[in-house]
């Protein structure tokens, strides 16, 4: 089996997860399938605490299930636990 | 129908701005920034949001609750950036025919706005430290080691 071609995605971090990563975002290449892959593969990186369960994510804009697979050159937002109001 | 301000709000200017000769009633919400939460003494407040999710999920709330409701006008605004203590951070208006429809329609746009948008909340307190809300188990061993060090932010 060939290894799948990697993807080009551009991520998008905010409030805790900007400020564990030290950054508000980066361009990275990617061989995840799917989303729930990419987040595996970005809190190994950031060794950021929060587990999947409490995060949302959202791809060009639209809220996005994690079992949905990573696009190449889409733009993803990982969104912690929210607290408008 | 939804935005987000970097500027103090007008509240009698958006009030005005629902005005409707079908509306037999107008109710509002505000949000203010208060001094404690959970037993600690909070200096201010600092306000993120995504700006294009919030704006789209906001307005799927605001539809959602004119539908529900049978609102006549309807309108949000939320604060972003550093707010004092006793400032406004979210407002919420309504009208309808009824007060019934009114309250209804208000609360439930208020209540759905604080559990959908990407819109965070970190409170500084008194003593120094900081934290987002609702996320007091976001940090990795790692990250309460470097917080507790001194090194996390000012």
């Amino acid at each position: 089996m060939t290894e799948a071609p990697k993807k080009q995605v551009e991520i998008q971090y905010f409030a805790v997860l900007k400020e564990q990563s030290g950054i508000p975002g980066e361009t990275i290449q990617t061989s995840a399938q799917t989303l729930r892959q990419l987040y595996v593969q970005l809190k190994e990186k950031h060794k950021f605490g929060l587990p999947l369960e409490s995060l949302r994510v959202a791809v060009d804009d639209q809220f996005r299930s994690w079992d949905d697979l990573v696009e190449d050159r889409s733009k993803v937002v990982l969104i912690p636990p929210v607290a408008g109001g | 129908m939804f935005s987000i301000a970097t500027e103090s709000l007008d509240v009698n200017l958006l009030r005005l701005s629902l005005d409707d000769s079908r509306a037999g009633a107008y109710v509002s919400f505000e949000g203010w920034v208060r001094d404690h939460n959970e037993g600690r003494a909070v200096t201010r407040l600092e306000y993120e949001a995504h700006q294009s999710l919030a704006v789209s999920e906001a307005e799927r709330i605001l539809l959602e609750a004119k539908d529900r409701f049978g609102l006549i006008a309807f309108r949000c605004i939320h604060r972003v950036g550093t707010l004092a203590i006793g400032e406004l951070a979210v407002w919420v208006g309504v009208t309808a025919a009824h007060r019934a429809e009114a309250f209804e329609g208000c609360r439930y746009i208020i209540d759905e706005i604080k559990a959908r948008l990407p819109i965070w909340k970190k409170e500084h307190y008194a003593d120094g430290s900081s934290q987002w809300v609702n996320c007091q188990s976001c940090s990795s061993p790692q990250h309460q080691l470097a917080a507790a060090s001194g090194s996390g932010t000012p």
